[in-house]
């Protein structure tokens, strides 16, 4: 066996280069070996600034290269559903930012395909991936809030409050169509994916409403176009074990990034962990008990911790490098543990798709949408 | 003032401690004296839990201006029967809902006003806390010392949309009142779902065994206002956290605000604001004005509202014009998504609003 895994990564932009590629570098276990853009001049500035050593523009070279056993696709186009199929047949281990794909029942395909390849796959699902919130996470296994009764769950920004404010794309004019699912999408995930884990059971009913707030926005050529997407959400939800849960998504919403907050009540104590960057700190949690109920802060010890951890380190490489250098831990280890995989997204895509329909139909969801998909 | 109680005992004792001169046990006579302006209803009910209701009815026909502890009825048509009775005789009310005269919600509805949100979005509300958390709390928490024959059980049915609304009325009031309030609009339509996390408990400090109670100990519900304001609150009385456990948060096009009513290490209320170009949340002083008269340091959160709970209806007496915040109209409305929710759980479906429209 190699020493070091050996990654590339497919797509250059500034996700990558904030949180995926500084991340990889950081882990022990890794060798970065290759950035992948369609763009050469985006994909040599990366390789120069992280100082790798492979260039690539054609992703298919890269999947075909048989030293390079983890391939990371961080394009943001709507192309990780083919490139992450590609990646699994070449026989690579996957890790893909979310969306895999939009359709749940795509995402378990992907899962399937993995296992019988024996491949780990892992899922930008950046934010259960904090320190804060992975003690957190053990906290609960530990008993700490005995049975879970509530889970609220936020993950809000005010990225597109402005709707003069500039954009990096042109928008396409809605007209009249029904609301498109957005911010569920994009900022319900990562915390729909908290909720799963932390309270440990699954959902089996939703009811929801998607909403336009910002109506109509300015695209870079100067013109207003009518943009009915979901900006601002709200579903609850009844899970298995008999707790309930409320879940908010927004970009609409005032406040910093970025903007998740998770908490759990339980027969026996309460957690709350907010990951707000706010006066330099990025990640808080507390916790109350029925004999101390006033909140007080907890600290999460030194092990949850990426290496090279400073304080006041920037959320964006702080959660990224402790999700990369995990899944290479799982690679490495070679066990059974694979977190934050294609079957925990293909559930969390579930419900995303569920909430959609609840909006459309008006309706509570039940769980599973399909019993003959999934687990 | 007069203070009435059946326990002259208990009447005597108040009276005393607080230098009242008169004592009365009967509220038939204190409602026929003709020197009497204002009636305060803060009954904690008959073995039934409930006359609310009949006291107010009683005291409004006597020509009182009536101050009542919620529920004032169960149902939001009889309270709107009882504020049609108070406008047809130029009487004015208020409803004990609290937390709407805390100076930070207060100055809170204060910057709202001043567009400080500007175009409401979304409103998350909470009212939560840990009373019942321990099953062998009874359910009746009284001190009995026999037991009683005609006292009503509570959720005897088992059901999960035959569970007792409980949390939901009794801690959900407040914060459905403050967010009714922050938005400036009603609710259209709401689906929510009332549970009972703690099945089994004992009923009486009598009782040495725990028995199933299908009572909702806690709710969620979500909600959409006719501005188009996503709207959530949740209730709880088995969550861990300390009195009065209210949160209320609003988010608007140009701001968001966060009050904070839980006591915690000697504050009683925070509220922190933020804005598009200055993100990150920060603290912001409540001015003297929002504070009651003869209000000290360190003053408990019960005598602290209340304090401008009182005093505004006394203000609002005498100041003569139409103005009456938290009268029996919001209760009203705040009873009518009350019984929406419930019906919302029972039916498992969205509830437009108004209900029987």
């Amino acid at each position: 066996m190699k020493d070091k895994l050996r990654v590339g990564v497919i797509g250059a932009g500034r996700w990558a280069g904030m949180a995926h590629i500084p991340g990889w570098k950081r882990s022990p276990l890794v060798d970065l070996a290759v950035i992948c853009d369609i763009d050469r001049d985006k994909a040599e500035a990366r390789a120069k600034e992280f100082n790798v050593p492979g260039v690539e523009t054609d992703y298919q070279k890269v999947l075909s290269s048989g030293d390079i056993d983890v391939v990371d696709i961080v394009t943001s186009g709507d192309n990780h559903e083919p490139l992450t199929f590609a990646a699994l047949e070449a026989g690579k281990h996957v890790l893909v930012e979310k969306p895999v794909c939009h359709d749940y029942k795509d995402v378990w395909r992907a899962h399937a395909l993995a296992t019988s390849k024996k491949l780990k796959t892992k899922v930008g699902l950046t934010f259960r991936y904090a320190p804060a919130m992975q003690y957190m996470y053990d906290l609960i296994q530990d008993g700490f809030v005995g049975q879970p009764y509530i889970f609220n769950g936020w993950e809000q920004n005010s990225q597109w409050i402005d709707p003069a404010g500039p954009s990096r794309f042109a928008r396409q004019d809605t007209g009249n169509a029904p609301i498109k699912v957005g911010s569920l999408e994009g900022y319900g995930a990562p915390t729909i994916d908290i909720s799963l884990w932390v309270v440990r059971s699954r959902l089996t009913s939703v009811v929801g409403m998607l909403k336009n707030f910002v109506p109509k926005r300015k695209n870079p050529d100067g013109n207003w176009v009518r943009t009915n997407v979901d900006d601002g959400d709200i579903y609850i939800g009844e899970y298995a074990n008999g707790a309930i849960c409320s879940m908010q998504s927004s970009y609409v919403t005032v406040g910093n990034y970025p903007g998740i907050e998770a908490r759990v009540y339980g027969s026996k104590g309460a957690l709350i962990c907010r990951l707000v960057e706010e006066f330099g700190e990025c990640q808080v949690l507390r916790s109350a008990t029925p004999e101390a109920v006033e909140f007080v802060p907890v600290e999460v010890p030194a092990s949850y911790f990426p290496v090279g951890y400073a304080k006041g380190e920037s959320w964006r490489s702080l959660f990224y490098a402790n999700l990369v250098h995990n899944f290479a831990k799982e690679i490495t280890d070679g066990g059974e543990a694979n977190q934050g995989n294609f079957a925990q997204s293909a559930r969390v895509q579930e419900i995303i798709n569920a909430v959609e329909r609840s909006h459309r139909e008006r309706r509570w969801v039940d769980l599973p949408l399909d019993p003959g998909v999934g687990d | 003032m007069v203070l009435c109680d059946l326990d002259r005992d208990l009447a005597a004792a108040r009276a005393q401690q607080f230098g009242i001169p008169e004592v009365e046990t009967d509220y038939q006579r204190l409602l026929s004296r003709s020197d009497i302006d204002v009636i305060d209803i803060v009954t904690r009910g008959n073995d039934r839990g409930e006359n609310h209701q009949e006291l107010t009815f009683a005291a409004l026909e006597a020509g009182k201006h009536v101050l009542c502890e919620k529920p004032v009825c169960h149902d939001y048509r009889d309270i709107q029967r009882a504020h049609e009775v108070a406008a047809s005789k130029d009487l004015k009310t208020k409803v004990g809902l609290t937390f709407r005269y805390a100076p930070a919600i207060m100055y809170m509805q204060a910057l709202i006003a001043e567009g400080f949100i500007g175009e409401p979005y979304i409103f998350n509300g909470f009212e939560q806390n840990y009373q019942w958390i321990d099953p062998d709390t009874p359910m009746d928490k009284r001190p009995h010392r026999e037991r009683s024959e005609d006292t009503e059980v509570k959720g005897h049915d088992p059901r999960p949309e035959a569970i007792q609304v409980l949390s939901l009325e009794g801690y959900g009031a407040p914060i459905i009142d403050i967010g009714l309030m922050s938005v400036g609009s009603g609710l259209e339509r709401v689906v929510g779902t009332l549970k009972n996390m703690l099945p089994y408990r004992r009923r009486t400090n009598l009782d040495t065994e725990r028995e199933r109670i299908n009572v909702d100990d806690a709710d969620i519900f979500i909600g959409e206002c006719a501005n188009g304001t996503l709207f959530s609150v949740q209730s709880a009385y088995v969550t861990v956290g300390n009195y009065p456990g209210i949160e209320a948060r609003v988010y608007g096009s140009k701001g968001a605000l966060v009050c904070r009513l839980v006591e915690e290490f000697g504050e009683c209320q925070t509220l922190h604001g933020a804005r598009p170009d200055a993100v990150e949340f920060v603290r912001m002083p409540v001015p003297d004005r929002f504070f009651p008269p003869g209000v000290g340091a360190g003053e408990p959160w019960p005598s602290l509202f209340y304090g401008n709970l009182v005093h505004n209806f006394m203000q609002e007496l005498h100041g003569g014009d139409g103005v009456n915040q938290g009268n029996f109209a919001q209760s009203a409305r705040v009873q009518e998504v009350i019984n929406a929710v419930a019906l919302s759980h029972r039916q498992r479906r969205w509830v437009e609003l108004p209900l029987g429209s």
